[in-house]
């Protein structure tokens, strides 16, 4: 008896094993990975766009002997695009273009167009935590000035999978030049989420035109006419867009927050339009709000270590006051970026992507709850203080002015 | 058992009628003065010159002396060989004659001579196959019982190397050894098993796996429970443990019980190396287990079911690599096994003179045309090489396949719920290791249940295990190995 119920079993085992009914079994040639998703509004629909890796054109691809097939000039991705009333029934449009089903567990990024954005994100947000494929560590992008189906439609050199193109440079920028902000999916809903402070996403801008950028001869040529570039933090107020922040506000931005990893920064180190270049090596920035005078006022509290990487004045950087002397120069010039930073948030956006208001709510929760309705209003009109240190930690293997007199 | 009579001629026929009048049963009779001596043996298994040079011609050069005391004792006592006994009963002259003995036999004694002369049947003493190391000694057990004995004993020069000798087999009637050094072993598991031994009721005796099979609790398990092996410089490694080796005649493999999982991903090189580098060349077989068991599994669950568990980068290149694969992942993860399974065994039995064929073939079929027809993957391939190179770094055959078996247990259940399914049968691997005795003693031991102490010689080999301390699980006495204890007996 119990060796039958044994072959029973073995039995049960095989036809489970040989039936697709598996728990969650999906054949990997049998799915299309979906890189990118771009979520546009035309008119009352969701105009959803996928970049779908095309697994023939990739590396090693097409098991067909013919191994080094892969790539050659030929785009790895492929753009679809469907209309639907909510973001999951455009992508689930989508399919009627396709053989096989969407898998987007490893999305690589999600692009927001403009439009949707100043309209509000509550949607798309809602949709991208809903669903339970997708994992929430996905580079969350707004595009600058465009339509997100239009970012996936650009071709990118270097890395033939586009998507991945602006993963990578979304990491790099982050690492070296400290303009991006809140890279990740879970950040931004992190943030959008926490009382007291407004949210920042990347955004991503086309240069050139659409229409050359998405044929393959972008990328067969040294010089693409149409090009991909991350910068610029977008400033939201509650989930609507309110504007971007620019070049060095971005970074001054990126000092409060305390999100630099490295990034650069130049000054002018005498009055004939000469500059140096530092390096920032490292940031700590302690952000504080108390009330005083039944003001609430901000603290903020950075030190900054740096090391110099050119420097075109003719001084001679072994004497201490020298360097004390750029110091202040330094000391200046990011304390004016900073402040730019600031006048924009409050007088422009009107929107605390600080967080002056979250420290206020975290350590100071009953005061909070007397501002907490008209936050935004109170922020815009608050006064600071920025406590600035520099420490110059290297100048270099030259001490001295480099140009022979 | 019945006695012999006083009458050579009467034995000799009973012996003719016993053995059906066997041509190779040798009987010669010889006049010593006026006593008829009867000269009995086996053409097959004695020594023709033994035979010739001290017994029949000893007969020639003194056959005309008159002994003071009796003739058989005179005999027993004056005959040059260096093995005589003396016996009164048809089983034991059998027995003897058919063990290459030659019988010698006196007119008027109910006892009779048994003088042994027997042939060398074996293949000698030659470098081992099975176990084949880089350093230390290369010597291997033979088929000849008397032989790996020696060879024990040449390395441990200790009266208390003790060996019960029992004979197994109705017809078969191989001596088995039980061999283990008095003052360090279990004496309990040395009377159980010799009594188990005893008790076996069996025809003949073809190999020591006989013995184990017929003695171990561990039958309805792949994983072996026993050490088999060749080197008796293991054994003798093993013996000073506390183990029990088991000899058995016309084998040259010896089996060594109790013996723990972990054992078998050791080897008696470790001894022989530094022992850091002898516990990173562990731990590599450790690791090689590991993947051996588990990569085929977790390929196919991560290409059937958890997509999200790869990255990125690796995801599309096995898309790419599936990308008109006809079969699912599962298949051909079992065809290539399959696969391998069978070249692996045509190898084994295969004529050395033909291997090259095979290896030509095995390796255009698994490498190359397989993958150029589209029936498997490139990836797929790689998997089960490494999957294969791993399951071979273990060097017991009984381990090997006791391993291809848990190898598709996985395989099947991450076929049906991916990872989960892995996790689900790497349970039932874990539950069915602890659940197995060695003897008595638990076979995941020093892991489960956890000895801290033996950790030393496990996945690493430390200094203190190998020179100082014993394995106090299989060890009684002696524990420390330069100390000894007085027996107080």
């Amino acid at each position: 008896m119990n060796k039958i119920n044994k072959i029973k079993l073995i039995f049960i085992l095989m036809i489970i094993m040989l039936s697709t009914g598996c728990w969650n079994y999906r054949e990997l040639n049998k799915m299309t990975i979906v890189s990118g998703i771009g979520i546009d509004k035309k008119d009352d629909y969701f105009l959803i766009s996928i970049q779908a890796l095309n697994a023939q054109n990739q590396p090693g691809g097409g098991s067909n002997g013919n191994q080094d097939s892969g790539g050659g000039g030929n785009p790895g991705v492929a753009f679809f695009q469907a209309e639907g009333k909510s973001i999951f029934e455009g992508l689930n449009n989508i399919l009627l273009n396709l053989t096989n089903e969407l898998y987007i567990g490893h999305v690589d990024v999600v692009i927001i167009g403009e439009e949707i954005a100043k309209e509000g994100i509550y949607e798309v947000i809602d949709f991208l935590l809903r669903d339970r494929e997708s994992r929430k560590i996905f580079p969350f992008i707004i595009a600058k000035n465009a339509k997100a189906s239009d970012v996936l439609k650009i071709l990118t050199p270097i890395e033939p999978l586009p998507s991945i193109n602006i993963k990578s440079s979304l990491e790099i920028i982050a690492a070296l030049k400290g303009t991006l902000s809140n890279k990740l999916f879970d950040r931004v809903i992190r943030n959008l989420y926490t009382e007291g402070r407004e949210v920042s996403i990347s955004s991503i801008e086309i240069i050139g035109s659409v229409d050359k950028g998405k044929k393959s001869e972008n990328i067969a040529t040294s010089d693409p006419e149409t090009t991909l570039r991350l910068n610029d933090p977008a400033i939201l107020l509650k989930d609507k867009l309110v504007g971007y922040l620019e070049g060095e506000e971005a970074i001054g931005y990126n000092i409060i927050r305390d999100k630099i990893e490295k990034t650069v920064i130049s000054f002018p180190c005498d009055q004939n339009n000469n500059y140096g270049t530092i390096i920032v090596d490292k940031t700590t920035t302690k952000l504080k709000t108390e009330i005083k005078n039944n003001k609430p006022v901000s603290t903020i509290d950075t030190y900054i270590k740096c090391s110099l990487s050119s420097f075109s004045c003719k001084l001679d950087l072994s004497k201490k006051k020298n360097i004390d002397k750029i110091s202040k120069r330094i000391d200046d010039k990011i304390k004016k970026m900073i402040e730019k930073t600031i006048f924009k948030l409050q007088k422009e956006f009107k929107s605390d992507a600080i967080g002056f208001g979250e420290m206020l709510y975290r350590h100071h929760y009953k005061d909070w709850l007397k501002y907490k309705d008209d936050w935004n209003n109170t922020f815009s009109n608050m006064d600071y203080k920025i406590n600035l240190k520099i420490k110059i930690d290297n100048i270099g293997a030259i001490t001295n002015y480099s140009r022979k007199e | 058992m019945e006695r012999l009579p006083s009458s050579g001629k009467r034995i000799i026929n009973k012996i003719k009628e016993k053995t059906g009048n066997a041509p190779d049963i040798i009987n010669k009779m010889i006049k010593f003065n006026d006593t008829t001596i009867y000269i009995l043996f086996s053409e097959a298994l004695t020594d023709n010159a033994l035979v010739n040079e001290f017994i029949l011609e000893y007969f020639e050069k003194v056959s005309k002396k008159e002994p003071n005391e009796d003739l058989l004792t005179y005999l027993e006592m004056n005959i040059p060989t260096h093995k005589t006994v003396r016996m009164n009963n048809y089983d034991d002259l059998i027995y003897s004659l058919l063990s290459g003995f030659t019988i010698i036999i006196v007119d008027g004694y109910d006892e009779i001579l048994a003088f042994e002369t027997k042939a060398k049947l074996d293949s000698g003493v030659l470098e081992t196959r099975s176990e084949t190391i880089i350093k230390g000694p290369k010597d291997a057990f033979t088929e000849n019982y008397q032989t790996s004995i020696g060879m024990i004993r040449k390395r441990i020069k200790d009266p208390k190397l003790w060996i019960n000798e029992i004979i197994v087999g109705k017809r078969g009637k191989s001596k088995i050894a039980i061999v283990y050094i008095d003052d360090i072993v279990d004496k309990k598991l040395v009377q159980h098993i010799t009594q188990k031994i005893k008790n076996i009721d069996i025809d003949m005796v073809m190999d020591s796996n006989y013995i184990i099979d017929l003695i171990s609790e561990n039958k309805r398990n792949v994983l072996p429970n026993y050490i088999s092996t060749e080197r008796p410089d293991r054994v003798a490694q093993f013996l000073l443990d506390g183990r029990i080796a088991i000899i058995t005649e016309h084998t040259p493999f010896v089996v060594i019980v109790p013996s723990f999982f972990i054992e078998f991903f050791h080897s008696a090189e470790d001894f022989y190396e530094k022992t850091l580098n002898a516990s990173v060349t562990r731990m590599i077989r450790t690791l090689a287990f590991i993947i051996t068991i588990l990569t085929p599994a977790i390929y196919v669950a991560i290409t059937s079911h958890n997509h999200e568990a790869i990255p990125e980068n690796l995801l599309i290149s096995f898309s790419a690599q599936r990308e008109g694969v006809p079969f699912p992942t599962i298949v051909e993860a079992l065809l290539m096994i399959t696969t391998f399974e069978i070249l692996k065994e045509t190898d084994i039995r295969i004529p050395s003179t033909i291997g090259s064929a095979l290896t030509i073939v095995g390796t255009l079929v698994l490498g190359d045309a397989a993958v150029i027809a589209g029936i498997v993957s490139p990836i797929m391939v790689i998997v089960i090489a490494i999957t294969a190179i791993s399951g071979l770094i273990v060097y017991s055959f009984d381990m090997v396949n006791g391993i291809r078996l848990w190898r598709y247990v996985f395989l099947i259940f991450s076929a049906i719920a991916g990872i989960i399914g892995i996790f689900i049968a790497g349970l039932i691997f874990l539950i069915n290791l602890t659940s197995i005795k060695t003897f008595g003693i638990p076979y995941f031991a020093p892991f489960a249940p956890f000895y801290p102490e033996l950790q030393g010689d496990s996945i690493t080999l430390s200094d203190k295990l190998k020179f100082k301390k014993r394995n106090l699980l299989t060890a009684k006495r002696n524990i420390d190995r330069t100390k000894e204890e007085k027996m107080n007996e």
